[in-house]
């Protein structure tokens, strides 16, 4: 069956420049450094602060170069030695380490089928997270494979992106209908941000209705005043230093109550709500 | 008033570099005669007193023990609120940067310093440099010297009251469309505005970037030429600043004006401009023709169409560079907001003043889709013209002689209702400032009233040395008398 079909691929290559410093200022720009240590005045924004291109930059013209081939590649075979060769002639130059597992170089796979012979080309999916040519290869093998059965199914292609799941090999897509219902849930107020974070964690693993998890996992937001004003009421009472030192002036007191009473709900009360409850129980107390 | 207060900057650094008094007592002096004159003038927003005398120890020091100083060390200074200064308020005279402290120092702050001057506070404006009055304030009224109910004229309005009232020996200010120029103009001081490219920008909160250039206020011509020798050159951190030898720019001081050019261009000198302001620049120019210089009458056509180009292109830059300003990492926040765009709206709605919303949306507007080819493009394509304009000018002549604003200064509160009225003042500036060119006010008179008149001399890029010049040799031969508060 599979001999039946044709692979099409086209590679998109993200080549990331090895300047010493970022693009408007003279930050660092090392790998893996503690965070917050390579940061200035400049890169954060601050007012008066000018950008200055970096001059190495202007040398090589921009600071990340993207390199998109042509849907012309067969085979997983082929898509690897066009890697190689690129990254031979990239490393050569010296503009870039090319290591793709920090990400300074990174390819993005376009993938379709079509039966042998056919002029048209099939719908294509994206797949992306890929950090080694091993896994370029494997990817495509598996994602063609996919494809080809579904089409065999008479299943329709969706054009998606799909994220290559680096441990277990398998990609996994969510999909549109899922994330949408997922925003929905967030924009209707039945979820906290915590809450959704979560959903979205687990929709990777798991490409499901979002509405699911919730129901299954009790996340919904707790929004009844009774069960709020009773955790705001708990926070107060178990933190008298907190509540004494919000009298002196210390505002910021507030806010650390505030995250007590969020702790009493498992993170699931509606956040306004409970600063509301907060505030008022605090201008009395 | 103590003594020390009225000198300039050559005489104060010649009482320092003799010993005559220490850099101490010459801030001192200064910072008792600012607690004075304060409650009737208002040119500070906040003074930086022990700051100000613990700088001038380590200058005494290094004096006592033979130390060869700059000229400038231990001379005192004031610095516009729009200049960031490490660890001092730099709030633009905005509610929405109120608690702003920068973590750095501006370039041309941080020059002046390594030259030893000393920081006595930082200085009124209009909210964010946009403005003629400084009444766009949104701290508080800053009072003419020479006549308390008239405004000092602005953005630079604390800047240049403050030299006038002795607060300060001399200031920073920074010019977008006149923002030097014209209080100077309004307070009888010196107000150059340099070449732009000749002073580095880093630091100064911009309002319209390809526009703004930081220059001193000062009580003389020469005074203004030992600032501009510690301000000026190169910085890395500006890609606009200019990468050229820095002039000594007392050089030409003593030269003579005779056998020079100088232009008036007769579109400077139509309708609008008051009749003591013309009298007491063509007054001038006659003394220039009776020093040997020869006055040339010239067009440049194309003025009426600077004030309009010059609101359409620095509003629209101010509305991108003020975009910064939403209340995430610095600088006000609203205290209350349901999500994230309203945070931002009420942050905005109530951090910025009237004058500075008016712009944004204009700038806005004027690059939105559909209008930027009518408005930006239009613009930018008289700026080109007057650019030209100006080039042909310059090439037969060394400066341009004209006023500086159409008339003297005019009470606090005169034109707060009509921002257009306040906008046409801006109409003899601006047109140097849409073509870069270094410009130099000058007292050249005083009103009825004894409101100081000023005039400006407009020259090439980079021809500072000659403005100096020209106006050095007008300063000493011609002495006017204002109007002057007593404190």
């Amino acid at each position: 069956m599979l001999k039946d079909y044709e692979m099409v691929i086209g590679l998109e290559v993200h080549v990331e420049l090895k300047t010493k410093s970022k693009i408007f200022c003279s930050c660092p720009t090392d790998f893996g450094a503690a965070p917050n240590t390579q940061c200035c005045p400049v890169c954060m924004g601050m007012p008066g602060t000018l950008p200055v291109l970096n001059g190495q930059v202007v040398s090589y013209a921009i600071k990340a170069i993207e390199i998109v081939s042509e849907p012309d590649i067969r085979s997983a075979k082929e898509a690897a030695a066009y890697l190689q060769k690129l990254k031979a002639v990239i490393s050569y130059t010296g503009i870039s380490d090319c290591k793709m597992n920090e990400g300074s170089l990174r390819c993005d796979v376009n993938l379709s089928v079509r039966k042998k012979g056919d002029a048209t080309l099939g719908t294509r999916t994206e797949m992306k997270n890929l950090n080694s040519f091993q896994s370029v290869a494997k990817a495509i093998e598996q994602e063609y494979i996919r494809q080809v059965e579904a089409v065999e199914k008479g299943e329709k292609i969706i054009q998606e992106t799909r994220r290559f799941d680096q441990a277990t090999g398998v990609d996994i897509p969510i999909s549109p209908a899922n994330l949408a219902r997922l925003a929905d849930l967030l924009e209707e107020g039945q979820i906290n941000s915590s809450a959704g974070k979560k959903v979205l964690g687990q929709l990777w693993e798991k490409d499901q209705d979002p509405e699911e998890i919730v129901k299954e996992q009790g996340l919904y937001q707790l929004s009844d005043t009774d069960a709020l004003l009773a955790a705001v009421r708990a926070a107060i009472a178990q933190n008298p230093g907190m509540l004494e030192g919000y009298k002196k002036g210390k505002l910021t007191m507030a806010k650390a109550l505030m995250g007590q009473a969020m702790a009493y709900t498992q993170g699931k009360a509606n956040p306004v709500k409970l600063q509301e409850l907060l505030q008022i129980e605090l201008d009395k107390a | 008033m103590s003594d020390i207060t009225r000198l300039s900057i050559k005489e104060l650094s010649a009482q320092l570099q003799s010993k005559a008094i220490s850099a101490k007592e010459a801030a001192q002096a200064y910072l008792d005669h600012i607690e004075k004159a304060e409650p009737q003038i208002g040119a500070y927003l906040c003074v930086t007193h022990e700051e100000a005398l613990k700088a001038t120890e380590d200058v005494d020091r290094r004096r006592m023990t033979g130390e060869a100083l700059p000229p400038l060390s231990g001379v005192p200074m004031g610095i516009k609120d729009n200049i960031c200064t490490k660890g001092i308020k730099t709030t633009c005279a905005s509610r929405i940067l109120e608690n702003f402290t920068p973590a750095y120092n501006a370039t041309a702050y941080q020059k002046l310093l390594d030259a030893g001057c000393t920081l006595l506070g930082k200085l009124n404006m209009d909210e964010f440099a946009m403005g003629s009055s400084t009444e766009n304030s949104s701290v508080k009224v800053t009072r003419n010297p020479r006549d308390t109910s008239c405004v000092p004229g602005g953005s630079s309005g604390g800047a240049a009251a403050a030299v006038a009232a002795c607060e300060a020996p001399f200031t920073l200010g920074s010019d977008t469309g006149g923002s030097i120029r014209q209080p100077a103009s309004f307070c009888g001081v010196v107000g150059m505005k340099p070449t732009y490219g000749a002073v580095s920008r880093y630091g100064l909160i911009a309002f319209a970037s390809s526009l703004d250039q930081i220059g001193p206020l000062t009580k003389t011509v020469e005074d203004s030429a030992w600032v501009l020798n510690a301000l000026c050159g190169h910085d890395p951190k500006d890609s606009t600043s200019v990468s050229r030898e820095t002039p000594d720019y007392t050089s030409e001081l003593n030269q003579s004006v005779k056998g020079l050019r100088i232009a008036m261009p007769r579109e400077f000198f139509g309708e609008g401009l008051h009749a003591s302001v013309k009298e007491a620049v063509e007054k001038a120019a006659k003394w220039y023709a009776a020093q040997g210089a020869e006055i040339v009458d010239v067009s440049l056509p194309t003025l009426k169409y600077a004030l309009p180009a010059y609101y359409v292109i620095s509003s629209a830059e101010a509305s991108s560079n003020l975009a910064r300003f939403d209340g995430i990492r610095y600088g006000y926040r609203a205290e209350e907001y349901e999500d994230l765009n309203d945070l931002y709206v009420k942050t905005r709605s109530q951090g910025f003043g009237p004058e500075v919303k008016r712009r944004i949306m204009l700038g806005t507007f004027t690059l939105s889709a559909g209008y930027f080819d009518a408005y930006y493009k239009k613009a930018l394509q008289v700026r080109t013209k007057i650019m030209e304009e100006y080039s042909n000018i310059f090439a037969t002549c060394q400066a341009v002689l004209s006023p500086v604003a159409p008339t003297t200064a005019y009470k606090i509160g005169e034109k707060t209702q009509n921002p257009l009225e306040m906008y046409l003042g801006d109409i003899y500036t601006v047109p140097v400032s849409i073509a870069g060119l270094p410009a130099l006010s000058i007292p050249c008179g005083a009103d009825v009233q004894g409101l100081p008149i000023g005039m400006q001399l407009t020259g090439r890029p980079f021809s500072e040395p000659l403005l100096y010049r020209i106006a050095h040799a007008y300063e000493q031969a011609n002495r006017h008398a204002f109007k002057e508060v007593l404190f």
